[in-house]
């Protein structure tokens, strides 16, 4: 079908290298003021060092802040995957009253502003007596990844073939043992998928976060508040650092993939 | 399966812990409240005790942290809040369960005090309380008899200009009005440009506290004449560090900010001047308070005590470029660290400005601010 | 681990409903109680100092009526809808050739492509909005590569600062978002669909109008109401780059009622009133994605 490139394709071909380009512009801007030896990133830039990574390493507060981050991107989303992808089979094999509304309702924590979402956590923990900090912050990151996780197993589930199910049961396999051998197997590319974007959206939220944190550091609040005082590419350092990891995971996932087909 | 990871985790965690604690060879950490009388004020060993102070960004500096927290074994973790919207905000939310002294600037120490959101001072335990002079203890931190708030540091919010581009120093504030500073000017995202109308106008006159306490008609003139001026404005910015950032990047040519972002700047190689147009200008004066209900008590006291002493004053000024409440932090200043802080020029520099104070109608304040940017 | 289905149907049943116990548990605390309690608030009345419990429908009213022309409340929350769907739009038009080009002309590694368009979400959103300062400044980059191309004489100071900037930002930060729905739908196409369609004699033109678009619209309509409503809830990306007079937003005003302002119930009437607009959102896409998974050719 494509022997020769016509018209079209190499309009697609085209549009589709501006769109690659548009999100990496402002990627590479990044990564290239890691660079930089001023301290304040501007136009032209004024030389290469490396002196804000080793400034970066030397950051303990940054660090510990990562590590916070960490931490609470992996229980979050632990969590959000123990709730919502029982959650999400229950729906797919129960009918019940009120599930339509549920299957609208679960969207809703991603949807709305974290801003909202984190103030009307804050005062109902106030009310309650739990203390901002690290345990509000899972709190508030479970809540709204659950609206990332859910939806997108869901819909997986949804496109399972029901005879699947159907004959599972006909031989004789408990609900149990039907989810653990025939569904999860099935579904488990998008909880794999979903538990990613889970971690990559957690590691960079600050609305939810900026309510619920105290003095609980994540790293993206810590970059808000170095880039408003104090600003440094020790940021861009730690930022292209991440860059670096997630593409190093991405490619090492594809050709263990690859592996796998042949 | 999946449990038994969980349980096995959290006793690692907890053994973790108990061998942290033994390690510190402290015994169980008693908080102390400002209610519990019998306060040992000789201790300086705090075993690891952690200290909260929710802060302007450079009062967390590792300069003023690191000898408190050799004096006495403690640790303070600094959070910081850039403006005074997320000070209220973050106090609000976390009070004394998370914090333990803040750094209120005049505008916001009267409504923390009359809100009963902070704790009496006993400063008896300041060392440096006689010493910073009288003018400078302002009333509004005190209720029935208690003082709330021990001065700390203050400055101005001057005009600095690129002095390549700006020739002459501005001499009224109505200059920025002039069309030449069209689209290069950067204001503070605050209130204060709403004292600024006040300024100008001269109702600071009879009473200088005027211009936090307009009239509707005033607001509604001021909200006018700001509407005026925003096409003039390329942005409000919300923190120090971006207006730096737009003086570096040739953004602005002229802006309403601080002195510490006049020092980067110019410690960066840019040609910048500064001035007090004649109408005089409004600054802050920040005050340190312990936060009500707070768990160190004791150790909070010792943080405010620390820095208003001669030494944490100096400090401090040499960390943030501000000016100093305690005189005698002169004497561990040099004169570069005196000069930029304007040490010498003290009272002078003190009477040309009029200090943010609580504004009662702040919430109107807020609303014909928001309305002036949000007119197109 | 042989389980034998030793359980009465009752007993069954109860399990099953077991599964959906956390997580209806977890939304009803997390998620409707502190919107209920957040409706609440926005009945009471703000006192001097404190929030005093008495029904007022002022912090409604003072939405709709306070202001005058464009600084009225309500005319903020309808320009920053304005700029949401201009958001949306643009963020549509952007993920379209690219999931269409990984899922029609990458041959090999289609999987890594996709991630190569997920993985600027890594980056820090504070950071990549930053760039735009760096990119779209009087003195930046793109103003040097006009006027070194000679485009322009002057540089121009509208990309910054500006609704544009405020635009090009969320548009880059949403993206990923609209265009892995987006993908997934273009995938989930059956293949020999497309191939019936030519080979019944439909042209290129005919095959993209007439089945590859019905059969995205869905997943474009997911991956648009994540623009539309997250970017309506945006208050960083308009403070880091909107100028003098459009840096404010309705969540930046949201914000300000949590903090000087003080007036908790009014934020809280706010927060009610973006809820039941996102709410809206949701359900009109809703049912334009089921009006269009009823087009679908070939299903059923």
């Amino acid at each position: 079908m494509s022997k020769k490139f016509s018209g079209s394709t190499v309009l697609v071909i085209i549009l589709a290298v501006c769109g690659f380009l548009f999100l990496y512009l402002p990627v590479v801007v990044v990564v290239m003021y890691s660079f930089n030896t001023d301290a304040i990133s501007s136009f032209p830039m004024s030389g290469f060092t490396l002196k804000w990574y080793k400034a970066m390493f030397a950051n303990t507060e940054l660090i510990k802040s990562l590590r916070n981050s960490l931490i609470v991107a992996f229980i979050g989303t632990g969590l959000a995957i123990l709730i919502g992808v029982p959650g999400a089979y229950g729906m797919y094999k129960l009918k019940f009253p009120g599930k339509k509304a549920l299957e609208k309702m679960v969207i809703l924590p991603m949807m709305l502003p974290g801003i909202i979402t984190g103030i009307t956590i804050l005062s109902f923990l106030q009310l309650v007596g739990v203390v901002q900090g690290a345990f509000a912050v899972v709190l508030g990151h479970t809540t709204f990844l659950l609206g990332t996780v859910l939806p997108q197993v869901y819909t997986r589930l949804r496109q399972l073939d029901r005879n699947l199910l159907e004959a599972s049961q006909d031989l004789g396999a408990g609900g149990a043992q039907t989810f653990f051998h025939v569904i999860l197997p099935n579904i488990k590319t998008s909880v794999f998928g979903a538990a990613l974007l889970s971690i990559t959206l957690s590691l960079d939220e600050i609305p939810v976060t900026f309510f619920l944190n105290g003095v609980f550091t994540t790293l993206p609040i810590k970059i808000y508040g170095m880039t408003r005082n104090g600003f440094t590419p020790e940021i861009n350092a730690i930022c292209s650092l991440i860059l670096l990891a997630s593409v190093a995971a991405v490619i090492i996932s594809n050709k263990l993939s690859a592996k796998e087909a042949v | 399966m999946k449990k038994r990871r969980w349980t096995r985790i959290a006793a690692t965690g907890m053994a973790a812990l108990m061998v942290a604690g033994a390690l510190a060879g402290c015994g169980s950490k008693k908080e102390s409240s400002a209610a519990s009388a019998d306060i040992d004020w000789s201790k300086t060993d705090f075993c690891g005790e952690e200290l909260n102070i929710l802060v302007w960004e450079m009062y967390g500096d590792e300069s003023i942290i690191k000898p408190f927290e050799e004096k006495y074994n403690c640790k303070v973790n600094a959070t910081a809040f850039d403006s005074s919207d997320d000070l209220l905000a973050k106090l609000k939310a976390g009070g004394g369960d998370v914090y333990d002294v803040i750094s209120p600037s005049g505008d916001m120490a009267g409504l923390v005090v009359n809100n009963d959101m902070a704790e009496p001072i006993d400063t008896s335990h300041i060392s440096g309380w006689t010493d910073i002079p009288d003018t400078f203890k302002l009333t509004d931190m005190e209720k029935d008899g208690n003082i709330y708030g021990v001065p700390y540091i203050w400055g101005p919010d001057y005009v600095m200009y690129n002095a390549d581009v700006v020739k002459e120093p501005i001499k009224s504030w109505t200059e920025l009005w002039d069309e030449k500073y069209s689209g290069r000017i950067a204001l503070h995202n605050d209130v204060s440009n709403i004292y600024m109308i006040g300024l100008i106008d001269g109702i600071t006159k009879d009473d200088p506290l005027a211009i936090y306490n307009m009239s509707d008609e005033q607001l509604a003139d001021a909200q006018t004449r700001l509407t005026d001026l925003n096409s003039h404005v390329r942005k409000y910015w919300d923190a120090a560090g971006e207006l730096e950032d737009m003086f570096k990047n040739g953004e602005v040519d002229i802006a309403v900010g601080w002195p510490s972002t006049l020092k980067d700047l110019q410690d960066d190689g840019l040609n910048m001047g500064w001035c007090i147009p004649d109408e005089g200008c409004t600054g802050w004066f920040d005050r340190l308070m312990i936060v009500k209900n707070s768990k160190h008590y004791q150790l909070a006291t010792l943080w405010i005590d620390w820095c208003t002493s001669a030494e944490g004053e100096a400090v401090s000024s040499i960390a943030t470029t501000f000016s100093i409440s305690n005189p005698k932090a002169a004497e561990y200043m040099n004169e570069d660290q005196k000069a930029v802080a304007m040490v010498d020029d003290m009272n002078e520099m003190f009477d040309s400005i009029n200090f943010w104070q609580y504004v009662e109608k702040r919430e109107a304040y807020n609303e014909v601010w928001t309305a002036v940017k949000t007119t197109k | 681990m042989k389980i034998k289905s030793k359980y009465s149907p009752g007993t069954r049943k109860f399990l099953q409903y077991g599964l959906i116990l956390p997580l209806v548990l977890w939304l009803f605390m997390f998620l409707i109680v502190p919107y209920v309690n957040l409706l609440i608030n926005s009945f009471w009345k703000n006192g001097a100092f404190k929030v005093e419990h008495t029904f007022t429908l002022e912090n409604y009213i003072k939405f709709f009526t306070s202001g005058t022309g464009t600084n009225r409340p309500v005319m903020v929350l309808l320009d920053t809808l304005r700029i949401s769907a201009i958001v949306m739009v643009c963020s549509i038009l952007i993920s379209f050739p690219i999931a269409y080009f990984i899922n029609f002309k990458v041959k090999k590694n289609k999987q890594l492509f996709y991630m190569l368009a997920i993985i600027p979400l890594w980056v820090s959103y504070i950071m990549r909005a930053y760039s735009w300062r760096i990119i779209l400044g009087t003195n930046g980059i793109l103003n040097s590569f006009f006027m070194w191309t000679g485009l322009t004489k002057e540089p121009i100071d509208a990309f910054l600062y500006s609704d544009v900037s405020v635009i090009i930002a969320m548009v880059h930060i949403y993206t990923p978002f609209v265009l892995m729905p987006m993908y997934t739908a273009m995938e989930q196409i059956p293949r020999n669909l497309l191939e019936a369609s030519k080979d019944l004699g439909c042209g290129r033109i005919r095959t993209f109008f007439k089945v590859l678009l019905p059969l995205t619209l869905p997943g474009v309509l997911t991956g648009g109401t994540y623009a539309l409503a997250l970017s309506m809830g945006d208050f960083l990306a308009p403070s880091l780059l909107g100028g003098a007079s459009t840096s404010t937003k309705i969540a930046n005003i949201a914000q300000l009622q949590f903090g000087t302002s003080n007036n908790w119930p009014y934020g809280a009437a706010i927060g009610v009133i973006i809820f039941v607009l996102i709410l809206l959102i949701i359900l009109v896409m809703g049912r334009l994605e089921k009006h269009f998974s009823k087009l679908e050719p070939g299903k059923e």
